[in-house]
């Protein structure tokens, strides 16, 4: 059985520059998660540009092997083609984090520094790498993990969709096999710097539903980022029971 | 230091007017931007828009008290301002967005003031005035009849440029930033956006936005900013990351290679992670090797593998020296720490004697008194070659300056025909110098010699080809920082039955008519340069080796003086002095034992000065004699 449960919120900000959606058809379903850059407004459409467009991709045209490479390269699309008609080309920028369930076999890919973790068993296995210098640092061990979330770069991006580049903006995960007891996070920054890894595995412990557990994380999240201008934080987590 | 390479002369030093003209892109108005024929100052009549970006609008424009063309740069930040079409005020969005206005207001005047005081250096845009007016700030430059380095490449075959045309622009570039780094300024932004080619042949430098990245405050951290490393390295996009002249030089060092290449390396950061970046050659297989080796060099990750200064880099340049690729150098020094790890390890077990003066000495490091060196050096005779031999000289120095701030080093270059004469008749003076190369001195000289213990102490031998005979003879009165071995030169084309000639001969050699010839290190360069391809290497057998560029100190000096001589003595010893002037100046063989075999792997033809037996060795000079009586020797062996 596949139940889900998600929260957005403006946090201690005037808007909420994230964006979140899911679908479902024939059996299979998409999650997906934005956070948008670039301030007064344009943040807010970038976000949602891209949740519509990958929903919109997901009913129109999934093709199991490609749909994450190709709809994330028309987020960047409509992305350029939005900043080129508003003249605002440093601003409409957003993160991108997706999950598609398909059948026995689960698909993700992610920009920037929103994040997927999976947990098997109430075990946190693996989670997305932020596209950000102290994920870089992270990986050229300069820095340990831990120390992410309090590093004095944390909202330094190397990537997010709708920038201005050459290079490839996605990173696409290994297609893992659905099986029970497995659970999935999807969230901003606003979100996982809030909780950390061990609190979300030792509250998931204490939940007996996704709902409860994204209540919990989300009780968590307020109550140490409140204060401090607290970013907008979002998060979608799937069970599979 | 004149041009970088003696090939510019085939270079374009004017650029096609077509070429620039089709090159320049045509900007359309945008309705926020200035209206042509606005004024500006009562002066500054605006004419066309040059460009624009997130923080501001260039303009062409005419001054109408100098009567001549300007460019001039408003202070613009899109995402925080607008302007209604027609007007000329500038509004902030929100009162919220005020302050961060008018911090970005003094920034642009601090760019102002800092571009301005660099009015001479005609690689820099120049800058003639700044103002407030609109509700924003102006800053008016020389109008620039040329396009950018982007622009200019993108409209070439491929792409891409020749090498000895990159070669010319790179020059311009070093000569602007050598001023900057002067005056303790970073860039921070060198790419082909921001190189100016103009019509008349100049290079300049554009943008000195430096400020790129000011103090946040807690809750700015939590808002996400872009990066776009592009052509910068990695530590320049961490708030604590180190910066310096090697942060400009790694992007013009990218800047070089897209321009060679035609293809944008892999940006910086990602290399961190896991480095996938072509060396340059790969793209273009044309260019020279020694240039790729350069470029991989500026762009090394770890900004301590880098060229540390702009001048260091241009010397590389301009002497087209051999640069140890990257990868080879980061191997080279991880065994080198190993090593030493090992050594202090070792050394803490069995503390002997040695190590305890070791590390007394390392212990004494900081005690140097302030006081004065004269160094005398021998240079070549060729003026051709003088002046990268004192840049070289110049650079093994730099360490010991760093250390030492307190020793003032004052360095005379001398040619060799007349420094024996020189320093002879100086020793006995107090014009004579401190430090000096000794085997220049006569025999009845040698009495003026002072002890090196006090360098003797700090060398470790076993880092050393020949260990203590290298590094203190002559009773501890004399050190050499390389060494030199009989070489027997032969011609691979001459048949066989060619006689050899009588005589050790150099110049029927060179010529080709005598097929073998013994010689030294000294002879080197110039055999492979009249018989590149036909000849061949090998050690001469005698069982002899000479050591050169040996120092001694002079005893009538001061005791500090003296100290510190020992001190530059040991310095020279050092792997960075001896990488300089062996390995990359090419002045002899090096006795660090690193260092000689990167000197090794660089010269694989050379690898028999490995098997240079440490225990019989006997250490001679190598004269005509001594050279003739080896190649009899050698000769008559055949």
């Amino acid at each position: 059985m596949i139940s889900w449960a998600s929260i957005t919120n403006k946090g201690e900000r005037s808007h909420n520059e994230d964006s979140i959606g899911q679908a479902e058809k024939n059996g299979k379903y998409c999650f997906v998660l934005a956070d948008g850059l670039g301030g007064h407004g344009k943040g807010e459409v970038a976000s949602k540009l891209a949740v519509d467009t990958v929903l919109r991709d997901f009913d129109a045209q999934y093709e199991k092997y490609t749909f994450l490479e190709s709809t994330f390269a028309h987020v960047q699309q409509v992305l350029l083609e939005e900043q080129e008609k508003n003249n605002c080309k440093d601003a409409m920028k957003t993160t991108l984090v997706c999950m598609v369930l398909d059948g026995d076999e689960i698909r993700w890919a992610h920009c920037g520094d929103s994040r997927l973790y999976f947990f098997s068993k109430k075990k946190m296995k693996l989670r997305t790498l932020d596209h950000s210098v102290p994920q870089m640092l992270v990986l050229s061990n300069q820095l340990k993990e831990k120390d992410i979330r309090f590093h004095e770069d944390r909202n330094r991006l190397l990537r997010v969709m709708g920038m201005d580049t050459d290079k490839k903006l996605v990173t696409v995960g290994k297609t893992l096999n659905a099986a029970y007891r497995q659970q999935f996070l999807l969230c901003s920054d606003g979100f996982w710097e809030y909780v950390t890894e061990k609190e979300m595995e030792k509250l998931m412990k204490k939940s007996n539903s996704v709902q409860d557990w994204i209540n919990r994380l989300t009780d968590t999240v307020v109550a140490n980022g409140t204060g401090n201008g607290m970013d907008n934080y979002s998060a979608i987590s799937i069970w599979i029971d | 230091m004149g041009s970088i390479m003696e090939e510019q002369n085939a270079t374009r030093l004017v650029y096609d007017e077509d070429d620039i003209e089709d090159a320049r892109e045509k900007i359309a108005r945008e309705p926020y931007q200035l209206a042509k024929g606005a004024v500006l100052e009562g002066r500054y009549v605006i004419d066309e828009i040059l460009g624009f970006g997130g923080f501001g609008i260039i303009y062409s424009a005419w001054d109408k008290t100098l009567d001549i063309s300007v460019a001039i740069k408003e202070y613009y930040p899109a995402s925080i301002v607008n302007r209604n079409p027609g007007e000329k005020q500038v509004r902030v969005l929100s009162e919220k967005k005020r302050e961060e206005f008018e911090k970005g207001i003094a920034r642009f005047l601090g760019e102002a003031q800092s571009t301005i005081q660099f009015a001479e250096n005609k690689n820099i845009v120049r800058v003639y005035n700044y103002f407030q007016e609109n509700g924003t700030a102006y800053l008016v430059m020389e109008y620039l009849n040329g396009v950018t380095l982007k622009q200019y490449t993108e409209k070439m075959p491929d792409k891409k440029l020749s090498y000895e045309e990159v070669l010319r622009i790179t020059q311009g570039v070093i000569a602007a930033l050598k001023d900057l780094h002067k005056k303790g300024i970073i860039h921070r932004d060198i790419s082909p956006d921001n190189i100016i080619m103009c019509k008349d042949g100049t290079v300049k430098l554009i943008d000195f936005g430096a400020a790129r990245f000011t103090v946040e405050t807690e809750e700015e951290r939590t808002r996400s900013i872009i990066l776009k490393p592009g052509f910068s390295p990695a530590e320049q996009y961490q708030s604590k990351g180190k910066q310096g002249p090697w942060t400009d030089i790694y992007a013009l060092g990218a800047t070089m290679y897209r321009a060679i290449t035609g293809v944008l390396p892999e940006e910086s950061t990602d290399r961190v992670v896991n480095d996938e970046l072509k060396e340059p050659i790969y793209y273009a297989p044309q260019m020279p090797q020694y240039l790729n080796n350069i470029l991989m060099k500026c762009m090394a990750v770890q900004p301590e593998l880098r060229f540390q200064t702009v001048e260091s880099l241009e010397a590389a340049l301009y002497r087209k020296r051999k640069i140890t690729s990257t990868k080879k150098e980061l191997f080279r020094r991880k065994l080198a720490r190993a090593v030493l790890i090992a050594v202090i390890a070792f050394g803490f077990l069995l503390l002997g004697i040695n190590e305890y003066r070791y590390i007394q000495a390392i212990k004494n490091k900081a005690n140097l008194e302030k006081t004065e060196v004269t160094i005398w050096v021998p240079i070549s005779n060729d003026v051709m070659k003088q002046e990268t031999q004192k840049a070289a000289f110049e650079e093994q120095l730099t360490d010991f300056r760093k250390t030492y701030p307190m020793v003032d080093l004052s360095i005379t270059y001398l040619e060799e025909d007349v420094y024996a004469e020189e320093l002879n008749a100086a020793i006995h003076e107090d014009t004579g110098p401190v430090l000096f190369e000794s085997s220049y001195l006569t025999q009845d000289n040698q009495e003026e010699l002072s002890d090196l213990g006090e360098a003797i102490k700090l060398i470790k031998p076993e880092q050393y080809q020949f260990g203590s005979l290298s590094t203190s003879f002559a009773n501890g009165k004399q050190i050499a920082t390389g060494f030199d071995v009989p070489i027997l030169f032969e011609n691979t084309n001459l048949e066989e039955n060619v006689a050899e000639t009588d005589q050790n001969n150099k110049e029927f050699f060179l010529q080709g008519k005598a097929p073998s010839y013994v010689g030294t290190m000294e002879d080197y360069e110039e055999i492979q340069d009249a018989l590149a391809g036909i000849y061949s290497v090998s050690l001469a057998d005698s069982g002899q080796i000479q050591f050169t560029n040996i120092w001694g100190v002079s005893k009538h000096k001061q005791e500090a003086q003296r100290n510190a001589a020992c001190r530059v003595i040991y310095y020279m010893l050092s792997e960075q002095a001896q990488d300089v002037w062996y390995v990359q100046e090419k002045e002899g063989i090096p006795l660090e034992s690193n260092v000689l075999q990167t000197y090794l792997d660089i010269n694989p033809e050379l690898a028999f000065i490995h098997n240079v037996s440490e225990e019989q060795i006997e250490v001679v000079e190598f004269d005509d004699t001594k050279l003739e009586e080896i190649y009899e020797k050698n000769i008559n062996m055949k």
